[in-house]
């Protein structure tokens, strides 16, 4: 409105995202006259939006009405009619060196954790993590912000390298770690409804490199899960510079953000095609698959009416991803549900209002979890994208440590206990 | 001459407690030192920097008609580089708002309709010569409305842009 149009205007933000919109102008090189009220004004009544009105800007002190008016009418600034854009300087490889004491202090001090213990990421440690992939370690892996307006921050095979050793992660977890790097989604993007997100992982590396699609495996029961997951939110922290209260506005913040949900899919006993088969990958291909809502809803059982009901009673904003057990599909596909598109079609058909009217490609299933009942998780996440791990993987195939840690495994249900699907 | 017969078994009891008493002593002062630092007291390390580098490209606000998600997948959120920011040109000011036209547009947040009728009757009561329209913004709050600016232009001498949170 102001440069193209030439109309005067004012910006109204609620006080607790001044500081957000003001650095966000000036990076922008936008120098707006914006007024702050009090927040929230959503759900609040009437009488509490005069106040808001009548009384003072809390960030400024002055009349709310005045700085309104004073935005219309208030000659310009030399400064406003010429605003700089405030570039940011690039930072440096290295830190200056310190004990170790001081640099994890500095470290959890300075936001760049998730609270819990870290490995530093000394030079030796991340060249040591580097053997487990090939690719050039300054080589540009993607670009990452929380916000969706602020500068994108970069990030090389190194700078996630590096993740990794923080996150406690071994070489052989590397090119998964890269391949959700080069997604490019953060984690927890910042949204004041609190976001959760879900990475699955598909394909030959999951078994190779140990990962738990059974019993337990959106738990904290398996360390290649954990420390995957981990890195995501580690990457999302660093690379999209969130920080809370600043570019970080989830109001309440999600427990699911530790380790995001990660897992492989339990391929071996699912009757139904690989999630990543399903969305145009080779069976031999391995990938990994990102997913982001708010919601792990509920527990549920049954077919797909079942579904359809609980979609519909969750009040789900539109998307809806189902962590189905192996019991459960075979449950589904006694039901005739041989392939879970035709089962996505019928449910998105059965949904919808004046609104919205979801497609079946906003319904998805992945199978996981170790057939100890025919059971699913309902989620209103989102599906994005699948990508490529290979990619990232070494010619001579995964480094693995001479002997790679791995967390006790619970056996997977041997196929005559479970009598669900044995017509 | 043999260690025994030189030390008895009592003296050669007394050096043990010594060393063990030492040793506790020497065990207690490292305690204080928080966990997983003793050994490295004092060793510098040089680690690397984990944070992004800028990029000099920025999100923008998403193409008309987009969904609410469109602008939070990186693959379908538009893009501006930093070499395309012009600093942005303000618009001139109002002498006054008296007997002017000024839009309330409501962005799309919930609760700003809301916050912009009691703000009209604020207009209505001290500044009664002012005209003010409210007006929902189309799409939601995160894409471009490409049709509404030109709307504006013709018809607002200024505009209340809102409620951001």
């Amino acid at each position: 409105m102001e440069g193209e149009f030439g109309v005067p205007t004012a910006p109204i933000v609620t006080s607790r995202f001044a500081e957000y919109v003001i650095r966000d102008g000036k990076s922008h090189g936008m120098n707006l006259r914006w007024a702050f009220p009090p927040y929230p004004v959503m759900g609040v009544d009437k009488e509490t939006l005069v106040k808001y009105i009548n009384g003072d800007d809390p960030v400024t002190g002055k009349k709310f009405m005045a700085e309104v008016i004073d935005a219309l009418t208030k000659p310009l600034t030399e400064e406003e009619k010429n605003p700089p854009v405030q570039k940011r300087e690039k930072r440096p490889r290295l830190l200056a060196p310190d004990t170790e004491a001081n640099l994890n202090r500095m470290f959890i001090e300075k936001g760049w954790t998730d609270g819990l213990p870290i490995v530093l990421p000394t030079q030796e440690r991340v060249a040591e993590m580097l053997t487990g992939t090939d690719h050039d370690p300054q080589e540009k892996v993607g670009m990452m912000s929380v916000t969706t307006h602020e500068e994108l921050n970069e990030y090389t095979v190194e700078k996630v390298a590096a993740i990794a050793v923080m996150a406690g992660a071994r070489p052989e977890h590397l090119p998964v770690i890269l391949a959700i790097a080069s997604t490019q989604h953060p984690s927890i993007p910042s949204s004041t409804g609190s976001y959760g997100s879900m990475v699955v992982v598909n394909g030959p590396v999951a078994r190779i490199i140990g990962m738990n699609s059974g019993v337990g495996a959106l738990g904290p029961f398996n360390y290649a899960n954990s420390v995957i997951g981990r890195s995501w939110t580690l990457m999302s922290i660093n690379f999209g510079d969130a920080r809370p209260g600043d570019t970080f506005m989830a109001s309440i913040g999600n427990g699911l953000s530790f380790t995001n949900q990660c897992c492989a899919e339990n391929e071996e006993k699912s009757p139904w095609e690989p999630f990543h088969v399903q969305k145009g990958f080779k069976h031999s291909e391995s990938t990994v698959s990102v997913f982001r809502g708010w919601n792990v809803a509920t527990l549920g059982m049954g077919g797909a009416d079942a579904i359809v009901q609980r979609i519909e009673s969750a009040g789900m904003m539109g998307s809806a991803t189902f962590v189905v057990d192996p019991l459960a599909v075979k449950v589904l596909k006694d039901e005739g549900w041989t392939d879970p598109f035709k089962l996505s079609e019928y449910v998105a058909g059965k949904l919808g209002n004046a609104f919205f009217k979801p497609r079946p490609e906003d319904i998805n299933f992945v199978v996981v979890g170790g057939e100890t009942n025919p059971i699913w998780q309902s989620t209103d996440y989102t599906y994005y994208k699948t990508v490529s791990v290979d990619k990232w993987m070494p010619e001579n195939g995964i480094k693995l440590d001479k002997k790679p840690i791995r967390m006790p495994v619970s056996k997977q249900c041997e196929d005559e206990l479970c009598l669900i699907g044995k017509k | 001459m043999r260690l025994s017969d030189f030390i008895d078994r009592k003296q050669i009891s007394f050096v043990i407690a010594g060393m063990f008493l030492l040793t506790s002593f020497w065990g207690c002062e490292k305690g204080n030192v928080p966990s997983g630092s003793a050994v490295r007291d004092g060793v510098m390390l040089t680690v690397l920097d984990p944070r992004g580098q800028p990029s000099g490209i920025f999100g923008r606000v998403g193409e008309a008609g987009a969904g609410i998600l469109a602008n939070r997948n990186p693959d379908t959120q538009p893009k501006l580089s930093m070499d395309e920011l012009a600093p942005l040109r303000m618009a001139p000011r109002l002498d006054t708002l008296e007997n002017k036209t000024i839009y309330l547009v409501d962005t799309g947040f919930a609760g700003s309709m809301d916050f912009f009728k009691e703000m009209q009757r604020w207009f209505n009561e001290n500044m009664p010569s002012v005209k003010t329209v409210t007006i929902l913004k189309s799409g939601n709050a995160f894409v471009d409305s490409p049709e509404l600016w030109p709307e504006l232009k013709q018809k607002a001498d200024g505009v209340v842009f809102g409620v951001g949170g």
